[in-house]
């Protein structure tokens, strides 16, 4: 689009990725959120002294920020994405609750205003009946969210979500839902214009979750079939007008087993999965995004958008599947991408990138495409198995034998579905096995260290591990 | 190495290289013996049996990814007695900052009772305790800056 682009970043994030394609970059302060990714006054000077016209606030930090979208407005500074009011409205998530309600789409039993106080949540939570989701207002990502079963474990559940949200967004605040016992995650993505053209791009199915964090999605969904389908996008479509809603946002819905579904939330801006419906319409959403901002109509009506084969994506994270996804910083020492055709890797990373600690460890996404999802899958699995990641570790082989499995070929697919089928998962022995072959012959062989592309890694300092001794982790069996 | 015994993917192996050469490798993996062709492609990528193999030594082990399957392969010690010997200290599992500390000197815990969260990359984490015992030390308060290195709770074993 010939659009020049201004990258702004933390102390840590100097040499990332988004800093090194950018035509130029903006230090904005130290490594902590606070002094920059939700620093709204530093990123606005940046943007003033840039000549930027626009702020793209990408997935997280100040996405759905409805005052960093005012004070953008304020500045003269387009906000891609909706208004600083729709934000608000949207954002707020029991608003969102209150205003689905109002356009007649059905919504979980819960919280419909804001209540501080713990004992406001602690009624509900007896109210609706446990098991109960605990959610913060201002959240997302699965930050500041716990599924309590038990009355006894709620105070502390509320405590930990309580200070979640409050690092993560700022705002501590929390509500009640009644948990609906192992739906679907299934969201549509919506496009709309200031011209009042609002249109939907089908659905996606993200219920495959650890920590409440999706790790795969599809798009469309195993489960929905024409009739569904019809009805999941014109409940979308009627939240997204109710609301006011401009540029490209999700409404995400929970689908129990029986078809019966309901709103969960607003999603105001791009999502991490938005790959998945771009290969199966054929659309770039940054660039509808781009065109939205700047006063465009969409140019298409509701009747020209197709739904073309089946798409999957993997979340590729420095995390480690067999230790519950506990994040896994370091240095990446080797990386290895898949390719071909219908396969795309989007990815922050290169060999020799230290994984910080500060933020999110998403290293890259791996999604394909296939005319249709068995051929999809087979894709996914293929170019999972040619993948490797070395120096972090990652949920690779994880992925590859989810993909792999029975339960999600026949696309049964739950947000329990990890807990049902995966749960304690180690490798499948043979792997395994084979992995003890590939060590043997590096230990007889000598050093072979893999050399990443990138400069950085020294032989000094290469620590020699034979010297020392080999450490449990712990808490683990 | 002739012999080793190591850990992966949560398992213990008993690894013996029988022999190693003209390309042939003999080892036998908890018994079982193996007999495969091999070979070193390139710095950190070896060929097994048909296989492709990508190796990278880190600190203190070795990390193994083929067909897509990641394993951290890590050589054991053990004790005298031949027990695997659990740590008394509680540390964390990367560089993180102090949430809560949720027991005090001299309190009996048992296995898997949490102790302190901690929070990284904005997860909060529960560090529990490795075994049963008594809280001897506390080195850890809300808001420190704490790294694997660091010890932040010490148990002291109960006296059987």
């Amino acid at each position: 689009m010939g659009i020049s682009t201004v990258a702004v970043h933390s102390e840590v994030d100097a040499k990332a990725q988004h800093v090194l394609v950018a035509d130029e970059a903006i230090l904005l302060g130290g490594d902590e959120p606070a002094e920059s990714y939700l620093n709204q006054e530093k990123i606005i000077e940046a943007a003033l002294s840039t000549g930027a016209q626009a702020v793209h606030p990408g997935y997280g930090f100040l996405a759905e920020n409805g005052a960093f979208a005012k004070l953008c407005d304020q500045k003269g500074i387009k906000f891609i994405g909706p208004s600083g009011e729709v934000l608000e409205a949207a954002g707020d998530k029991i608003g969102a609750r209150k205003m689905a309600h109002a356009a007649g789409v059905p919504v979980i039993p819960g919280n419909m205003d804001v209540g501080g106080d713990v004992s406001r949540l602690i009624q509900k939570a007896e109210e609706v009946g446990y098991p109960v989701m605990v959610k913060a207002v201002a959240g997302g990502g699965g930050k500041g969210m716990r599924l309590v079963g038990r009355r006894e474990d709620l105070v502390e559940a509320l405590e930990r979500a309580q200070s979640e949200a409050q690092s993560a967004f700022g705002d501590g605040s929390l509500y009640i839902e009644k948990c609906i016992a192992d739906p679907r995650h299934v969201e549509v993505q919506i496009l709309a214009d200031e011209h009042d053209n609002v249109l939907h791009l089908w659905e996606r199915e993200c219920s495959i979750q650890r920590r409440h964090q999706k790790i795969i999605e599809e798009a469309p969904s195993p489960a929905v079939d024409v009739f569904l389908r019809k009805r999941l996008t014109e409940a979308a479509v009627a939240v997204a007008r109710a609301v006011g809603y401009r540029g490209a946002g999700t409404v995400e819905f929970l689908l129990e087993s029986n078809g019966s579904f309901y709103f969960m939330e607003v999603n105001a801006r791009l999502q991490v999965e938005h790959p998945v419906t771009e290969l199966i319409v054929g659309l770039d959403l940054v660039e509808q995004q781009l065109r939205i901002a700047a006063g465009e109509k969409i140019a298409m009506r509701q009747q020209d958008v197709r739904l073309g084969g089946h798409a999957i994506e993997c979340r590729i994270y420095a995390e480690d599947p067999e230790a519950d996804f506990m994040p896994s910083p370091g240095r990446i020492r080797a990386l290895h991408v898949p390719a071909g055709p219908g396969v795309r890797f989007d990815s922050g990373v290169e060999s020799g990138n230290e994984v910080p600690v500060h933020y999110d460890p998403i290293l890259g996404k791996l999604v394909v495409w296939g005319p249709d999802r068995e051929r999809a899958a087979r894709r996914m699995a293929r170019a999972l198995s040619e993948m490797a990641i070395l120096g972090v570790k990652t949920p690779i082989g994880f992925l590859l034998e989810i993909v792999e499995s029975e339960p999600f070929k026949n696309g049964e697919t739950s947000t329990g579905f990890l807990q049902k089928h995966f749960n304690n998962w180690r490798p499948k022995p043979e792997r395994v096995q084979a992995a003890l072959l590939g060590w043997v012959v590096a230990e007889l062989e000598g050093d072979a260290e893999p050399q990443p592309a990138t400069t950085g890694i020294q032989a000094a300092e290469v620590y020699d591990p034979w010297a020392s001794l080999g450490r449990w982790r712990m808490g683990e069996e | 190495m002739k012999k080793a015994r190591v850990q992966a993917a949560g398992q213990e192996y008993e690894l013996e290289v029988v022999s190693a050469r003209d390309g042939q490798l003999h080892v036998r993996i908890d018994g079982e013996e193996i007999e495969v062709a091999y070979s070193v492609c390139a710095p950190g990528v070896v060929k097994v049996g048909g296989q492709l193999i990508r190796v990278a030594r880190l600190e203190g082990h070795r990390q193994v990814a083929t067909g897509g399957c990641h394993v951290v392969v890590e050589k054991l010690r053990r004790s005298a007695s031949g027990q695997r010997v659990i740590p008394p200290e509680v540390r964390p599992p990367m560089p993180a900052v102090v949430v809560k500390v949720l027991v005090a000197v001299g309190d009996a815990v048992t296995r898997g009772q949490p102790l302190v969260v901690v929070s990284a990359m904005k997860m909060e984490t529960t560090l529990v305790a490795p075994k049963d015992g008594t809280v001897s030390e506390i080195r850890a308060k809300e808001g420190d800056k704490v790294n694997p290195s660091d010890v932040l709770v010490h148990i002291e074993e109960k006296s059987e």
